[in-house]
């Protein structure tokens, strides 16, 4: 083997200018590679921070109170148990059973209760349906990262203490400290039901519906203002792989024995975009690997019909076809590592330039590239092996060189 | 010992429907040491006979046996295994890899014999060069060198894998009259100092004459380089080779 490296080294070496070119288009071919992984994997995690990254990846509720019937069916009319509304609070009496299960279950980040219902936030004469939230202060930023969305006051869930969104807080126009009154939706009529409640924070989240309509409590407050005693509503949970949550979910459900929900199930077309998105990606960097492999075997080949003469000198002297196409084969392979080392580099350079240059004031980049995703071990081996494949036929051309023809040319 | 034994070797090379024979049943022998020449015209067949001594090319018909061992019909890694450990080449145009140094194109076949390139190979390849007189050029690329140069070292490639047979097609053809002398020279000691038989395609009287023996090819067989009369055979195989330079330049 020691021959065929220094065969292949040397005929590198000898021609630098056709060396440096092939290792420049495996470069860029790899600069491509790296650089639509950098921008396809960037923006396939941005669109899923943006869609997952306020909300719970796995949801755990009780069964939902659908109407049950008092007679078999076909012997007359039913009679209905139970007429859901639109303020029903579900809820799970004893929670903190399955809260361990989940918590301790592999893959499992964070589980955190919660308490939902609908009410009404009033400030002077002027009321607001919103969305309460109740959660532990402690947990206040564990689902929706509400500490870097505060835009005014603090998050401080304490007692009688109350985040309200930003267009909710503009609809009402008030500020840190402000005091307002709550009323549950299915409170009793009166002043005993109200509560009231200091605004100490504002946030935006960029969700519209959620700046707008919800508002957050401490987890007790809520549970006291909708009557729950100890139950809560449901137990979120944020996950490791957000890409296993449902069969997590699935696992979750049978342990618990709650209905269990997850993120994917309710986001079907944000897969389907990233898996067309990735496809794309597939498609370019496939091709990126192609014009490399046609590179290197066209240039390897005229290497081969420069040197016919010499091949047929050392096929004269005994020297096996598998020597001629192990040294062909080791150029094509050099080649591609030497391109895959200059297109790493150039594209992990190109990727941080880029994303250097793209950042807003606001810190957010306008190009969402993530330079630590530009698969650069991959696009290295695959660029070597492409390079390496590509040299075989050449090589193979070149092992089949009659000795006596190459040399009477 | 005969290192070469060529028996009723026939050359038809087909293109289509058209077939030319080259060699019309050649027989040939060269023992151990000899130096011999094989003259003849353009055409005659030499160069295809040289090619089937080598076992670059398999003939159509016959038999030949290298160093007292069949050569045709055999397994291609065998047929490379003899070229490599009986066989050396010198050609008209040297065919040194001119990338790799005068010492590096000496020991190239010693990787064809799959076998290390160790001290003893390299004082081998040294002794060698030093005797072809390039002692000082060791370190040369080929593209470096002479035409002279270069055809020296092609002679050294040829000896380092101690071959018992050295089949050179034109080794001086392109070469200066003094370059040809020294080469020529060199090929005479070597026999007599390795016991290497040469078997030398010429079209060169001179060289020729400084041979052990002569075969006088024509029209794909070989004439008789010894007649009854001594003398008319030299002058028949001088005749060989005048026609031969006369069919070169026309």
């Amino acid at each position: 083997m020691v021959f065929e490296i220094k065969l292949a080294v040397r005929y590198l070496a000898s021609s630098r200018l056709q060396t440096g070119l092939l290792v420049a288009g495996v470069a860029v071919g790899v600069l491509v590679f790296t650089f639509i992984a950098a921008l396809m994997n960037g923006l396939g995690v941005r669109l899923t921070d943006d869609i997952i990254g306020s909300v719970a990846h796995v949801t755990l509720e009780p069964e939902p109170r659908t109407p049950r019937s008092f007679m078999a069916p076909g012997r007359g009319r039913a009679l209905f148990a139970v007429q859901p509304g639109h303020d029903e609070v579900a809820v799970i009496r004893t929670y903190r059973a399955a809260l361990e299960v989940a918590r301790r279950m592999s893959g499992v980040r964070v589980v955190v209760p919660e308490v939902l219902g609908n009410a009404t936030l009033a400030r002077g004469a002027k009321a607001v349906a919103v969305v309460v939230t109740g959660i532990q202060a402690e947990q206040a930023d564990a689902i929706a990262p509400l500490a870097r969305s505060m835009i005014h006051g603090r998050l401080d869930l304490g007692v009688g203490n109350v985040l309200v969104g930003a267009s909710l807080a503009e609809d009402l126009a008030v500020a840190v400290g402000d005091r307002l009154i709550l009323r549950a939706a299915r409170a009793r009529i009166g002043p005993s039901a109200d509560v009231v409640v200091t605004v100490r924070g504002i946030f935006r989240l960029g969700i519209q519906a959620v700046d707008q309509r919800v508002i957050y409590l401490e987890l007790g407050a809520a549970q006291k203002l909708f009557d729950l005693a100890s139950g809560v509503s449901k137990l979120e949970l944020k996950i490791d792989d957000v890409w296993q949550a449902r069969a997590l979910s699935d696992r979750l459900g049978r342990a618990t024995g709650l209905k269990a929900s997850n993120w994917l199930d309710g986001n079907t077309r944000l897969q389907e975009g990233l898996r067309a998105q990735a496809s794309t990606g597939a498609m370019i960097k496939a091709f990126s690997l192609l014009t490399i492999a046609i590179g290197v075997a066209s240039t390897l080949f005229l290497s081969v019909m420069r040197r016919r003469s010499e091949i047929g000198i050392l096929r004269s002297f005994g020297i096996g076809r598998g020597a001629i196409v192990r040294a062909f084969v080791l150029q094509g392979t050099l080649i591609g590592a030497l391109g895959s080392l200059a297109g790493i580099a150039l594209g992990f350079g190109f990727a941080h330039a880029l994303l250097a240059l793209s950042t807003r004031a606001t810190g957010t980049p306008a190009i969402p590239i993530d330079p630590a995703q530009g698969e650069y071990l991959r696009a290295s081996v695959l660029a070597m092996i492409a390079s390496g494949l590509a040299a075989v036929l050449p090589a193979w051309s070149a092992a089949n060189t009659d000795p006596l023809q190459a040399i009477q040319s | 010992m005969n290192v070469l034994e060529a028996t009723d070797i026939v050359q038809v090379f087909r293109d289509g429907e058209v077939a030319t024979t080259v060699l019309r049943g050649v027989s040939a022998s060269v023992t151990s040491g000899e130096l011999v020449a094989l003259v003849g015209p353009s055409g005659s067949g030499k160069s295809t006979f040289l090619s089937i001594a080598g076992t670059l090319l398999t003939p159509t018909a016959g038999s030949l046996r290298i160093a007292g061992r069949p050569a045709l019909g055999l397994h291609e890694h065998a047929v490379s295994e003899m070229r490599n450990r009986h066989l050396g080449f010198v050609f008209q145009f040297h065919h040194l890899l001119e990338d790799f140094t005068a010492f590096e194109n000496v020991v190239m076949p010693i990787h064809g014999a799959r076998v290390r390139v160790d001290a003893a190979w390299r004082a081998r390849a040294q002794a060698l060069l030093e005797r072809v007189g390039l002692a000082d050029r060791m370190s040369y690329r080929a593209s470096k060198l002479s035409g002279g140069q270069k055809q020296r070292v092609a002679v050294a490639r040829a000896l380092i894998m101690k071959p018992e047979l050295v089949l050179a097609d034109e080794p001086t053809g392109n070469l200066d009259r003094a370059s040809s002398d020294h080469v020529m020279g060199l090929l005479r000691e070597l026999s007599r100092e390795a016991g290497t038989a040469f078997l030398i395609s010429t079209h060169d009287a001179s060289i020729a004459q400084r041979c052990d023996r002569i075969l006088a090819m024509q029209d794909g067989q070989l004439v008789d380089p010894n007649p009854a009369d001594a003398s008319g055979g030299a002058a028949a195989a001088a005749g060989l080779i005048n026609e031969g330079i006369a069919k070169v330049n026309i």
